[in-house]
C-alpha cells in the first residue's frame, strides 16, 4: 500500500505551485513552454482521477452497438471493439439511413465528451452557434 | 549546428555578393514542420533584414520541400500577393547540411492569440478581415496550368474525394481506432461536391497565425509549405473553421471579424459571389484535417523519434475537434 499523498494529489499540488510560485517569473519567451508544463501536468491529474467505470459502459455500448457479447478479461477489448466500430462505420453500417444511427452518434459524442473533461473540460459544448 | 560560416560561405559564393557580415543570426520559435532563422546580415555594404528557411529534424511527408516552397513563393509574389520578396534558395548540401531559402523579413506579429484580442490589428477587424479575403483571392487567381507550378500535387478524382481516401490512409497508418473520425470522414465521402470547373493554387494553410500583421496594415501571407491544386473553397473552409479562431469563435472569419467582411474582400477581387451553404462542408473538412495532422503530430512524439511537448499535447486537441465534426456534421444533416 502506497502512502499518501499520491499521484493526482502531487501532481495537482505541484502544477498550483509551479503557476503561483514560478510562471510569473518566467521571461516572457519562457511562457508558452512553461504553460504547457502546467497544462500536461493538469491532464495527468485529471486522467489518475478519472472513473474507471466509464471503460466499462464503453464496453458495453459498443458490444451493443455491433450486436456482440461482451468477452469478460480480455485486456484488449476495447481496442478491439473500437476497430470493429470504426469499420462499420466506414463501410456505412452506421448511416443516417440505419435505425442505430442516432444511438451511434450518441455514444461517439459520450466518449468524446469523456475525453474531453480530462484534457480540456472547458471545451464541452452541446452544438456550434455559426451565424451561416 | 551552427549554421553561421555555411551562410558565410553561401553568400560569397553568389555572383552578386563580394561582402558578407552577418550581425544576427538566431533561431526563431515555433514552426514543428521547418526552421526559421532570423538573419540580419550586410551584403556588399547593403543591410538587409532577413529570415531564412529551412527543415526541422523531422518534417511531415505531405508538406513541400524549400525549393519547391520558394518556386511558389516567387509565383505569389509576382501575382501581387502579399509575401516576404524570396531572394536566394540554396539546395546544395555543402553549406548547412539542408535545402534553404533567405527571403525579406517583414514586420508585425503572426501570433493569433495576439491578433484575435486586439481590435486595432491589420487597421481594424474589418479592414483586416477584407484584406485577408483579397490576398485569398489574388492567390486563388492563380489558376492551374504553370509550368513553374508543375511538381504540385493534382487531387483526384476530385479535391473532396481525394482528401477522404488521404485521411482514412493516415488513420490505417496509425495505432488507434478512430470511430468519431471514421464517423466525419464516411459524412464527407457521401456529401462530397463534384469536381470545380478550374482548379486553382490553394495555399491550403491560409489561417490566422500564418500572416504576419501590424495594427497599420496585413505584411505577409506565410508558411506555403501545403499548397497545392484545389478547390478555392478548401481555403475558405480552412480560414473560417472554428479551430482556427484561437478562441474568438463569435468572429467566424479567422478569429478576427465577421464571416462577410472577408467574403466581401474575395468577391470584390473575384467578382464571384462565394457559395455559402458550400462553405460548411469544407469546414468540416478542415476541423478534419486538423484532427489528422494532430494525430500525426502525436505519433512522432508516442514513437520516440521526437519527443516534445507541444507534439505530446497537440494530440489531445482531438477530441474538441471531433466535437465539432460531430456537431457540424448533425447540423448539416444527410448521411
Amino acid at each position: 500500500m502506497r502512502d499518501n499523498p499520491q499521484a493526482d494529489d502531487l501532481l495537482k499540488i505541484a502544477e498550483a505551485t509551479f503557476r503561483e510560485a514560478i510562471l510569473p517569473h518566467l521571461p516572457a519567451d519562457k511562457k508558452y513552454t512553461a504553460l504547457m508544463i502546467a497544462n500536461a501536468m493538469r491532464i495527468a491529474a485529471r486522467q489518475y482521477g478519472c472513473d474507471e467505470n466509464e471503460a466499462e459502459a464503453e464496453i458495453a455500448a459498443l458490444s451493443e452497438l455491433l450486436g456482440q457479447s461482451v468477452v469478460d478479461n480480455d485486456p484488449d477489448a476495447i481496442k478491439n471493439l473500437n476497430k470493429q466500430f470504426a469499420e462499420a462505420i466506414r463501410s456505412g453500417a452506421f448511416a443516417s439511413s440505419n435505425k442505430w444511427h442516432n444511438k451511434a452518434r450518441k455514444h461517439l459524442l459520450l466518449c468524446v465528451q469523456n475525453r474531453l473533461a480530462e484534457v480540456n473540460p472547458k471545451a464541452i459544448s452541446e452544438g456550434g452557434n455559426d451565424r451561416r | 549546428m551552427d549554421i553561421q560560416p555555411g551562410i558565410e560561405s553561401y553568400l560569397l559564393y553568389l555572383d552578386e555578393v563580394n561582402t558578407v557580415e552577418i550581425t544576427d543570426l538566431r533561431l526563431l520559435s515555433g514552426g514543428a514542420i521547418q526552421q526559421n532563422w532570423l538573419l540580419d546580415v550586410t551584403v556588399n555594404g547593403t543591410s538587409l533584414e532577413t529570415v531564412l528557411r529551412t527543415d526541422s529534424t523531422s518534417s511531415l511527408e505531405d508538406s513541400l520541400s524549400r525549393a519547391q516552397e520558394y518556386a511558389i513563393f516567387k509565383k505569389a509574389f509576382d501575382a501581387g500577393v502579399t509575401v516576404p520578396e524570396p531572394l536566394w534558395l540554396s539546395v546544395d548540401p555543402q553549406w548547412i547540411s539542408k535545402p534553404f531559402f533567405i527571403m525579406r523579413r517583414v514586420g508585425g506579429t503572426a501570433a493569433g492569440h495576439k491578433i484575435v484580442r486586439n481590435d486595432a490589428m491589420g487597421g481594424g477587424r474589418k479592414v483586416l478581415a477584407s484584406r485577408l479575403g483579397q490576398e485569398l483571392a489574388h492567390i486563388h487567381s492563380i489558376k492551374h496550368g504553370q509550368a513553374e507550378l508543375d511538381f504540385l500535387a493534382l487531387p483526384t478524382p476530385t479535391p473532396a474525394l481525394h482528401r477522404v481516401a488521404e485521411y482514412r490512409a493516415a488513420l490505417d497508418a496509425s495505432n488507434m481506432p478512430q470511430p468519431t473520425l471514421e464517423w466525419g470522414l464516411y459524412w464527407l465521402e457521401q456529401n462530397a461536391p463534384d469536381a470545380v470547373s478550374e482548379l486553382v493554387l490553394c495555399h491550403n494553410d491560409f489561417r490566422t497565425g500564418n500572416y504576419m500583421v501590424t495594427e497599420q496594415s496585413l505584411t505577409g501571407i506565410l508558411d506555403w509549405e501545403f499548397a497545392a491544386w484545389g478547390d478555392p473553397l478548401v481555403d475558405i473552409g480552412w480560414f473560417c473553421a472554428k479551430c482556427w479562431r484561437f478562441g474568438a469563435v463569435e468572429n467566424e472569419a479567422g478569429g478576427v471579424s465577421h464571416r462577410d467582411d472577408f467574403y466581401d474582400g474575395y468577391e470584390q477581387v473575384t467578382g464571384v459571389r462565394i457559395d455559402r451553404n458550400a462553405v460548411l462542408y469544407w469546414e468540416v473538412m478542415a476541423t478534419m484535417r486538423w484532427a489528422i495532422i494532430a494525430i500525426k503530430q502525436g505519433d512522432r512524439h508516442i514513437s520516440g523519434r521526437e519527443p516534445s511537448l507541444e507534439l505530446a499535447l497537440t494530440r489531445h486537441i482531438v477530441p474538441e475537434l471531433e466535437q465539432d465534426i460531430l456537431n457540424m456534421t448533425q447540423e448539416a444533416g444527410n448521411a
